[in-house]
């Protein structure tokens, strides 16, 4: 039985609205009017404190305490490296690429719980939250991805379906470069050996002994690494994947190889 | 010169940490979780600091040395353990830096400079005093 207007003595009679004037005869001013004194809205002065918000660059936070959440219900795979599709396909972060989101930074919620050996690679990660990874015996790295790759990365199969090759992935702009080349922040353009000297310092400085990860069984696996240009890990820029006959196709012409490899 | 490395290597091996429950408000969080960091270790037989450094330590931090010698050194300034250990870690790092730290010594060329220039600096205020003193005298009419 569908709800019917209220007739009786509770919703009927004033029916909600009060008594006489401009209350009951909708007649209120807009939103903010204040009977005339100047509006708190247009008293205080204004000041660039959203000036430039949608140029922003946006990081969907991930914290270790989810991350551990994700990993104990078994949507995520510790025995596999741990890239933005692995989130996005697990459902523990949603990434929006068209509203100035550059991917997922690591933050340090859950560190005192955290304890899973994991290669994950984040956009942006904050030191505690590298150090309570690397303690655990996993490998962190941070990496840049323009928003058409990001696109690619959070969506693979709508990709594939639109029949285009795979695009590489651009190098970070200006000012991420110095942040990205940074050992410290485990950058993936930085240097490798300063990135072991790095994980030394931060053993040091956090007093956790650096569990040794060349002796480890997962050895393998915790030291893959994308190539700056690759947006997936078992595919290179330049292929076509074709979902419906379950091919891939590689180009062969001399200049697209040249162009795809730079 | 520096008889130490920049950053002081900690034996985390001979030292003892514990945890516990932080102080203070927070709800469930700071009931339940351990984040108050301890860190105590015997100071009379700690050898990754140099002796000197030791005997100074021992009198400037007398208050946190309990009867067994021990130096107690806490932090719960974080909600993180780890932060507190790292924030205890380097509260030991500045202990061992001021007890290492000379007096700075000044030669005796500098001395003499600081004591001239006061001494400048005085004669010049009382020749300025004495002109002023002429210029306010001169503008005196005495009718004798």
């Amino acid at each position: 039985k569908e709800k019917r207007r209220g007739r009786g003595r509770y919703g009927g009679r004033k029916c909600g609205r009060g008594h006489k004037g401009e209350r009951q005869r909708g007649n209120r001013p807009r939103l903010g009017f204040e009977g005339g004194q100047t509006p708190f809205y247009l008293a205080i002065p204004k000041y660039g404190f959203n000036d430039g918000h949608s140029l922003r660059r946006q990081y969907q936070p991930l914290s270790l305490q989810r991350l551990q959440y994700l990993i104990d219900l078994g949507r995520v795979d510790p025995t596999q490296p741990i890239d933005l599709t692995q989130l996005t396909n697990a459902r523990g972060v949603t990434v929006q690429p068209l509203k100035r989101d550059y991917g997922v930074q690591l933050v340090e919620e859950g560190a005192n719980i955290f304890s899973a050996k994991v290669n994950i690679e984040v956009q942006r990660a904050s030191e505690l939250a590298i150090a309570a990874i690397e303690k655990n015996g996993g490998v962190v790295t941070t990496s840049f991805y323009d928003p058409r790759s990001l696109e690619i990365l959070c969506k693979p199969v709508v990709f594939f379906l639109r029949g285009q090759p795979i695009p590489k992935r651009m190098l970070p702009p200006e000012d991420l470069v110095r942040y990205y080349t940074d050992a410290r922040n485990r950058g993936y353009l930085a240097d490798p050996s300063k990135v072991a000297e790095a994980r030394l310092e931060l053993a040091k400085k956090y007093g956790y002994v650096l569990p040794d990860i060349s002796k480890d069984e997962l050895f393998k696996m915790l030291s893959m690494r994308k190539d700056p240009r690759q947006i997936f890990f078992g595919l290179a820029p330049g292929w076509i994947v074709n979902m419906a006959d379950k091919k891939i196709l590689k180009p062969t012409d001399e200049k697209l190889l040249k162009y795809y490899s730079s | 010169e520096e008889t130490q490395p920049a950053t002081l290597n900690i034996p985390l091996a001979r030292l003892t940490v514990s945890y516990c429950r932080s102080s203070g408000p927070g709800g469930q969080h700071v009931n339940k979780v351990n984040t108050k960091a301890e860190v105590r270790f015997h100071l009379a037989s700690a050898d990754w600091i140099p002796e000197a450094a030791r005997q100074k330590m021992a009198s400037m931090h007398r208050n946190k040395i309990n009867r067994a010698g021990e130096l107690i050194v806490n932090s719960e300034e974080s909600r993180y353990q780890m932060r507190n250990l790292a924030i205890c870690l380097e509260k030991i790092r500045t202990m061992v830096m001021e007890a290492t730290e000379k007096p700075k010594v000044v030669s005796k060329e500098t001395t003499q400079k600081l004591i001239e220039r006061v001494e400048k600096m005085n004669r010049e205020r009382l020749r300025q005093k004495k002109i002023h003193s002429n210029i306010k005298q001169s503008r005196k009419a005495d009718f004798d």
